[in-house]
């Protein structure tokens, strides 16, 4: 069901001076769904470009799997030029994904309020940060596992009677990765509506704590009495609902519904626990979760994970199995959905949703500086004037091309 | 900020749906929107959301779980299995711009108003966006969606516990958010594309489908790196960096996660103990991966004297990466939080606030969740239904305008 037209958003143009993980994986949807996308880069270039192993030159890991479908140009914004250029850009541009420090345009006085606003009224500037633009910790860098640490996923995650455990997700990251392209493709159609732009101010921490439905609701309505506490593997309010072993790992089981549960007895071969006094109910089962979690991975270990799970899918029962990353990449569903990219040029996910007449094909990940000629030619620059600033150092080359 | 007022309605406003999801991933999608100032008509059966039973206050049809992903939104419910239900159905899809759903694959083709049997036709300016739980193709696509399923297979679950233990699901349903945010990214696309094309388009996505991308950058090590990089669970520590774990203190925990050198020394000088930077145990990241069970140990001697939230200003303002470990209660009162409007703690709504901050067209709690059923008559008329035509329906069961949602069967 993947559609061929050029991408929905056809036409836009997005600049992207971000690095790391959320900025560029916002811009790199825009690019799936047909924008034009620039990513800025500093002459170091995105560190993440030397995150973990080699696909290519300056393109690792960490890099390509969030930078892909963009072109790239590599400006120094210390010099002077440098941002002139970066001017004349923007000058082109319909959107600004920017995760600078805090202060770091006003810096140069070309903030959104001190100048952009005014200079590009038509701009949707996203600005994502730590904390947000505002509030006691503006100041302060954002990084994905601080986010999720005072966004309440950690105290969360893990057992009851163990520490807080770390997801090893960047969800935090992602997450406003995520939001941050819906707000922007929202501002746009606003200026749609009134021919002008604005600033977007977006925080990694705001768009955890939503992550963390439905606790916050639960302390506010229900206070002491249904303070959030960790669970591990299971739910508070359902049973059996937890990880069983397996004979080649784990399956999930998650039963919300006491039809469910005799179905799930009778997959396993075992109806007669449907009607145990232990287990009737689910009450009957949270008192005696213990229990029935031994019955239950007693009848689990004598099946692999895979079939198990299917067979527990077909009698409508919620199940899954844990899987690997190799598992996952392999797995015929995932296959069936094209949801992996792993060709030549490209490695990644796909971007997860189909549109049925428009493309959200993922372009290759450039090279640091590898589109800087092209781009400031399209922005009408003369190639003198180019080469002036490559030689000035306020703009950098395709350096990396010869490997 | 700019000197423009702002504009009421949020950013999104004229924009009209018509949801027809339960539970999480959809309600958020559709949430999110509302939000933003879109019309939201939630389409219930006359069950009702199984949400609306769960969790405090227990109040008869609001509970925490709805309340939390049911705001900005009109409530009305009609018995599709009544021809004459699909029939208000098809009125009101002809006032929206979007339809939202969240069934299995096939559910509404059952009923004769499929997208491609019906609706596309029908409706050639519709934007139908169809979330479930592996997508409308594949050998899975009969199966139904929930969040810790897609979670396990989407390969997210399996990464998170000790490298000796079994996986520890993350507390957050990411499984369920990115599918509500995706779709919702998906609908703005194709609206956007509409307003080119003049016709709408369908969008297809799985609770799994929606999983994979927080892989990243694990499916790629494995991809690029092979079996020397296969990804495995390593508990609260990180595979290429220390420090970077979870520590104790006095009344918590707080993390820290030092990737670079010159934050190591930082660190060391904010705990009281800068020789440490010098230990040739610990002077080098290698150093420190090499003698991690020393390090920790070091560490944790010196954060257990310290409060969380104190240390984690001071680390912060040093530009250590470092987070106390916040439980709900300690995040409602926190400053940041609060400088944020990151709570809504009001009478007819309690939950989290707005993370998107727009300076010319904010988002505004317009409507609190709605009570089963509270706008079928208005939604309706809206439809273009008479007063007597909406009284039959709602006397035959057809439609519900309020009271209780009917017990499950």
């Amino acid at each position: 069901m993947n559609g061929t037209d050029p991408g929905a958003l056809s036409g836009l143009r997005v600049i992207e001076l971000s690095t790391n993980l959320a900025g560029p994986y916002c811009a790199q949807l825009f690019g799936d769904l047909g924008a034009d996308v620039i990513k800025l880069e500093s002459p170091a270039g995105d560190p993440t470009r030397n995150f973990g192993p080699r696909f290519a030159p300056g393109v690792s890991a960490h890099f390509m799997g969030v930078n892909g479908s963009k072109r790239a140009v590599c400006i120094d914004l210390s010099q002077p030029r440098g941002r002139e250029v970066f001017l004349a850009l923007l000058d082109t541009a319909d959107v600004l994904i920017e995760g600078l420090k805090t202060g770091s345009l006003e810096k140069w006085g070309i903030g959104y309020a001190d100048f952009l606003g005014d200079r590009f009224p038509r701009l949707v500037h996203c600005s994502i940060s730590g904390f947000g633009a505002t509030g006691p910790f503006a100041k302060f860098p954002g990084y994905d596992p601080v986010a999720q640490a005072m966004g309440g996923v950690y105290a969360m995650t893990g057992d009851p009677d163990g520490p807080p455990m770390r997801p090893a997700p960047l969800i935090s990251d992602l997450s406003t990765g995520l939001h941050a392209s819906f707000a922007i493709m929202a501002a746009l159609r606003a200026r749609d509506a009134s021919g002008r732009g604005q600033y977007i101010d977006i925080g990694l921490v705001d768009t955890t704590l939503p992550l963390m439905h439905p606790f916050f609701s639960y302390w506010l309505t229900g206070g002491e009495a249904y303070r959030p506490k960790r669970h591990g593997n299971r739910h508070p309010a359902g049973a059996p609902f937890d990880i069983f072993p397996t004979r080649n790992g784990y399956v999930v089981i998650c039963v919300a519904q006491e039809h469910q549960y005799r179905r799930l007895c009778e997959a396993l071969g075992k109806p007669g626990l449907a009607s145990d006094p232990r287990f009737r109910t689910n009450a009957d089962r949270l008192a005696n979760v213990d229990a029935l979690g031994e019955e239950l991975a007693a009848l689990t270990r004598d099946y692999e994970s895979e079939p198990l799970a299917e067979k527990l899918l077909e009698a409508n029962v919620p199940a899954g199995p844990i899987l690997e990353v190799p598992a996952v990449i392999a797995h015929r569903q995932v296959q069936a959905r094209e949801l992996i990219l792993d060709g030549p040029d490209y490695k990644g996910v796909a971007t997860p949703f189909k549109m049925s007449a428009s493309s959200t094909a993922r372009g290759p990940a450039p090279r640091r500086g590898q589109h800087s000629r092209e781009v400031l030619r399209e922005a009408g620059l003369a190639e003198a004037e180019i080469d002036a600033l490559v030689a000035d150092g306020a703009v950098r080359d395709d350096e990396d091309a010869a490997g | 900020m700019t000197n423009d007022a702002t504009t009421a309605g949020g950013p999104l406003a004229g924009v009209r749906m018509l949801d027809l999801s339960t539970n999480l991933a959809g309600p958020y999608c559709s949430q999110t929107l509302g939000d933003l100032g879109a019309d939201i008509v939630k389409l219930e059966a006359t069950t009702g959301d199984p949400t609306r039973r769960m969790g405090p206050p227990f109040k008869p049809t609001v509970s925490s779980h709805f309340m939390g992903v049911n705001r900005n939104k009109r409530g009305i419910a009609i018995d599709l299995s009544d021809p004459r239900g699909r029939e208000v159905l098809l009125a009101v899809l002809e006032g929206v711009d979007v339809f939202l759903t969240a069934l299995k694959p096939g559910s509404l083709e059952k009923l004769g108003i499929g997208y491609d049997d019906c609706l596309k036709a029908r409706f050639p300016r519709l934007v139908y966006c169809a979330i479930s739980g592996f997508g409308a193709t594949g050998p899975y696509s009969s199966f139904p969606g929930y969040d810790p399923v897609g979670q396990a297979m989407g390969g997210v679950f399996g990464l998170t516990g000790e490298p000796d233990g079994p996986p520890v699901r993350g507390a957050a349903p990411v499984a369920d958010m990115s599918a509500g945010l995706h779709a919702a990214i998906g609908i703005l696309a194709a609206l956007r594309e509409r307003d080119r094309s003049g016709r709408g388009q369908a969008i297809d996505i799985g609770l799994m489908d929606a999983t994979l991308p927080y892989l990243h950058p694990f499916h790629l090590y494995w991809m690029i790196g092979g079996a020397a990089y296969r990804p495995k669970r390593t508990g609260n520590r990180h595979p290429s960096a220390a420090p970077y774990e979870i520590y104790p203190t006095r009344d918590g925990h707080i993390v820290f996660c030092v990737v670079q050198e010159h934050q190591f020394r930082r660190l060391c000088e904010t705990l009281g103990r800068p020789e440490l930077a010098d230990d040739p145990r610990f002077r080098t990241n290698a150093d420190r991966l090499a003698n991690v069970e020393a390090l920790t140990e070091a560490l944790t001697a010196l954060t257990r004297a310290q409060d969380s939230e104190p240390l984690t200003e001071k680390l912060l303002s040093v530009g250590v990466a470092a987070g106390a470990v916040l439980e709900v209660p300690d995040i409602l009162e926190h400053p940041q939080t609060r400088a944020r409007e990151m709570v809504i703690d009001r009478d007819d709504y309690k939950g989290f606030g707005f993370p998107l901050k727009f300076d010319r067209t904010p988002c505004d709690l317009q409507r609190g969740a709605p009570a089963f059923a509270e706008h079928t008559r208005e939604v309706l008329a809206e439809a273009g239904l008479a007063g007597d035509a909406i009284d039959k329906l709602v006397a035959d069961g057809v439609a519900r305008d309020g009271g209780d949602p009917d017990a499950p069967r």
